[in-house]
């Protein structure tokens, strides 16, 4: 029944964490909203950077969580730990059905701990973001997963044009830089060579989280245990185990790595493997649990220090720094990437598909670091989609009017190539596209002229993508800080009574 | 009477009873049917351009097309068609920038009343495609009248055609379904445009080829007048119950929105924006892409040689 219930409620959460990423509709923002805000490393970092209550609440609910029932964070909740259930399941349907008893590796687990924890508080999120299991995910699903999936929802939606079915509509890939293709690749092939060789290795040795919950888990009231008077010695709860956190010889559970999938409750034949408030006689014995994480602790703090000097030094690549395009609220790029995380869910969820992960063009500071492109599209005006769903606040929520007046950069019109200026023919086309009338038009001889006028401009883009020359004659260049644009004025009262309204009916003038 | 003769009434009273049913739901069954025109009253009575004013959007329609002789003139029974529209904006109604959705709706309700066996909607937008037909209305009207509703954004739908003796827009890539249907309606909205003068009736034309980049670094009014060399519209349409006069193509201020209520129909494009400019209050002279489809011999714009028919409801 619990197994039942926690396979039922993996299976539903994976899916709509994958819903969020390929943003399908709009239960793909909403539930990608609910779904990040209940993860615990963004929680933090927005509570870091922010000082707001609402992520305390989530830190908290997770923590007690885990202390009333155990590591259920892991089993239901958390994206990777989906992710590896979901490769375990494979494994199991190829054939290997078994994992084996490990020791508990408490220096490693110390080592990962400290140092992403003491990293962000020092420093950035740079480390900790590199080990957060729902960043982990979110690269592996905005620059693999859904790539592949667009891919075949256009296959899709061609071939049923063909048979007149108009249900399903091609869509544009999100511009992916081929270093995060890469990185996608690499945690991918990492997860799936751990969780085929050892089931949630990751989970249990590496991931900062896991370890965090683990340390509480450990005075967990309800837990699996496992009754030595009951116990036949089978070993069938050991080699199912995927935490591998059950020794079968003293029926000794260790709740420090249990993550809750109430497997062995199903596959014990004796009924010894129970999930219920322990007996207060019931008591945690790690192997040299202390020393090792203590030493373990103080590596990790060595690494955090040593990260930490690193970055002192280090700046972004100042070269094309004009062409940094932040998304709007993000504000300037040290502010940016002290809490930028990397899980990509803005360059998924854009859409009009402007926002990309950078490879090192921007140096290692800039890895991973979304900024905004107008090749194939530009910021919409009437859309603020990358702040509502960004879970640290790197990207902060705003309202659409305050989005609409954040300048993320500055055109600039290049006379010399404008075919206008040029050659005296029409061609308007930045003229059209400019929401703010930023670029408008001066009558000359009949043909519209584009001129620019910076207090007006939002950087949006728009005149630049759309823009028919090569090079384009118009383009928008970042501005650090970003600044405020003034709103288009309104028609005043004195302009509003010299225009008579028009008689509705009047003669036809021809 | 014999068990036969009592089945065949029957039959015919419920045959009766379910025509009436149908007739009575359909919303054009309270107006009198045009019957098809003949060739010899083609030639006398019908008018060449429709303009009719001070009502809705549909109400316009309905006035404009049974004026013009029906939709029988332009759609005959089992053909394809394809409804244009200007779809290309993220903006609302209220705003101006696309074609009034009721307009559309009423439009492809036509085109089945007369026999149409398919009415595809379609426009290649300059926003975001799907919010662009959502935020306009327009899929939602063309839903409602049956119509099959297609994004235009994708390169793929498009074919290479050559346009015969064009100097400059020698060849471009059209839609395929625009490319093959039978008839082509091309419904713009009239509106200010910042960088083109006037959108009217050709310049709506741009959202049915792939390339328009191609259009606005060659010579924007040349290419928009030689389009129409490829393909004339069967029928245009130019919406003009709100027409924006000035900060046009797409953001143009309320007050800068006029409330006309007009409809201004006719086969000739070139007639149909030439009395568009002058209902905006300009001289179609001015427009350099009416000038030169007049003097390539696309259509007139001299008003004056034309049957017009001018309707006040």
């Amino acid at each position: 029944m619990l197994r039942g219930g926690r396979i039922v409620l993996a299976v539903a959460v994976l899916f709509l964490f994958l819903i969020a990423f390929l943003s399908l509709g709009k239960a793909g923002r909403s539930v990608g909203q609910i779904l990040v805000s209940a993860q615990l490393v963004p929680a933090t970092v927005r509570w870091l950077k922010s000082g707001s209550w609402q992520p305390i609440a989530v830190i908290l609910g997770i923590l007690g969580c885990t202390l009333l029932f155990g590591r259920i964070y892991c089993a239901i909740l958390c994206p990777l730990g989906l992710l590896q259930d979901a490769i375990i399941f494979l494994r199991r349907r190829v054939g290997f059905r078994s994992f084996y008893y490990s020791k508990p590796a408490w220096a490693w687990r110390g080592v990962f701990l400290t140092g992403a924890l003491l990293a962000m508080l020092l420093s950035s999120v740079w480390l900790i973001s590199l080990l957060d299991p729902y960043s982990i995910f979110g690269r592996i699903a905005t620059s693999l997963i859904k790539p592949v999936a667009i891919f075949a929802q256009n296959s899709a939606s061609r071939f049923l044009s063909r048979l007149e079915i108009h249900w399903l509509w091609p869509k544009t890939y999100p511009p992916v830089a081929s270093a995060m293709l890469w990185i996608a690749v690499f945690y991918s092939a990492v997860i799936i060579l751990l969780s085929g060789c050892g089931g949630r290795l990751y989970c249990n040795l590496v991931c900062p989280v896991g370890t965090l919950l683990g340390l509480v888990s450990r005075f967990s009231i309800c837990r699996v245990t496992i009754s030595s008077d009951r116990c036949v010695r089978c070993g069938k709860c050991a080699r199912i185990c995927r935490a591998g956190c059950i020794e079968p010889s003293t029926c000794a559970v260790d709740a420090s790595r249990c993550v809750a999938c109430f497997d062995c409750l199903v596959i014990c034949p004796v009924g010894a493997a129970v999930y219920k408030p322990a007996a207060k006689s019931v008591k945690e014995r790690p192997v040299n649990f202390s020393r090792r994480f203590v030493l373990g602790a103080a590596g990790g703090a060595a690494v955090a220090l040593l990260v930490d000097s690193v970055e002192a030094k280090r700046q972004v690549a100042s070269k094309n720094l004009s062409e940094l395009i932040l998304p709007p609220g993000a504000w300037d790029v040290e502010r940016f990437s002290a809490a930028c995380i990397g899980c990509g869910l803005c360059v998924a969820q854009c859409p009009e598909r402007i926002i990309r992960q950078n490879g090192l063009e921007y140096g290692w500071q800039g890895l991973m670091l979304p900024r905004l492109e107008f090749r194939v599209g530009h910021c919409a005006y009437e859309c603020h989609r990358c702040g509502q769903v960004c879970p640290t606040g790197a990207i902060p929520r705003l309202t659409l009017n305050e989005k609409q007046t954040i300048q993320i950069g500055r055109v600039r019109l290049y006379r010399r190539r404008c075919i206008v200026h040029r050659e005296h023919k029409d061609c308007g086309a930045c003229i059209e596209a400019c929401p703010t009338h930023a670029v408008y038009p001066v009558k000359r001889n009949n043909i519209h002229y584009p001129y620019t006028r910076l207090a007006l401009c939002v950087g949006c883009g728009a005149c630049q993508a759309i823009c028919p020359m090569t090079p384009k004659a118009i383009m928008v260049f970042a501005v650090a800080p970003q600044g405020r644009a003034q709103k288009p004025p309104a028609v005043s009262p004195a302009e509003k009574a010299t225009v008579s309204p028009p008689p509705t009916v009047q003669e036809f003038p021809f | 009477m014999d068990r036969r003769e009592f089945y065949r009434r029957c039959m015919g009273f419920a045959a009766g009873l379910v025509s009436g049913r149908w007739l009575s739901k359909t919303a054009l069954a309270d107006q009198p049917q045009p019957a098809p025109p003949t060739s010899m009253e083609m030639a006398a009575k019908l008018p060449d351009l429709v303009a009719v004013q001070n009502g809705e959007p549909d109400a316009l329609f309905d006035a404009a097309i049974k004026a013009f002789g029906g939709m029988e003139r332009v759609v005959k029974k089992g053909q394809t068609v394809v409804v244009k529209p200007n779809i290309g904006w993220d903006r609302p109604p209220e705003a101006g920038a696309n074609t009034n959705p009721i307009l559309v709706g009423r439009i492809v309700e036509h085109c089945y009343r007369a026999g149409a066996a398919k009415v595809y909607v379609l426009d290649h937008t300059c926003h975001e495609p799907e919010k662009c037909y959502r935020n306009s209305g327009i899929r939602q009207a063309a839903l409602a009248a049956k119509a099959v509703v297609v994004f235009a954004n994708d390169e793929k739908d498009y074919v290479e055609v050559d346009i015969p003796k064009a100097k400059i827009l020698t060849k471009t890539k059209v839609h395929q379904l625009v490319k093959d249907c039978d008839v082509l309606i091309n419904v713009p909205v009239l509106k200010h445009h910042g960088g083109a003068g006037l959108t009217l009736a050709m310049k709506n034309l741009m959202g049915v080829v792939w390339d328009r980049g191609f259009y606005h670094r060659s010579d924007l009014h040349q290419c928009i007048a030689e389009f129409c060399r490829y393909r004339l519209p069967n029928l245009n349409v130019i919406d003009a119950y709100r027409m924006t006069m000035a900060n046009g193509p797409q953001r143009a201020r309320p007050e800068d929105i006029q409330l006309r209520k007009s409809l201004i129909l006719s086969q000739d494009i070139v007639a149909a924006d030439a009395a568009a400019a002058k209902l905006f209050g300009t001289e179609p002279e001015k427009i350099a892409h009416i000038r030169i489809a007049h003097q390539i011999g696309l259509g007139t714009m001299e008003l004056d040689k034309l049957n017009i028919q001018r309707i006040t409801l």
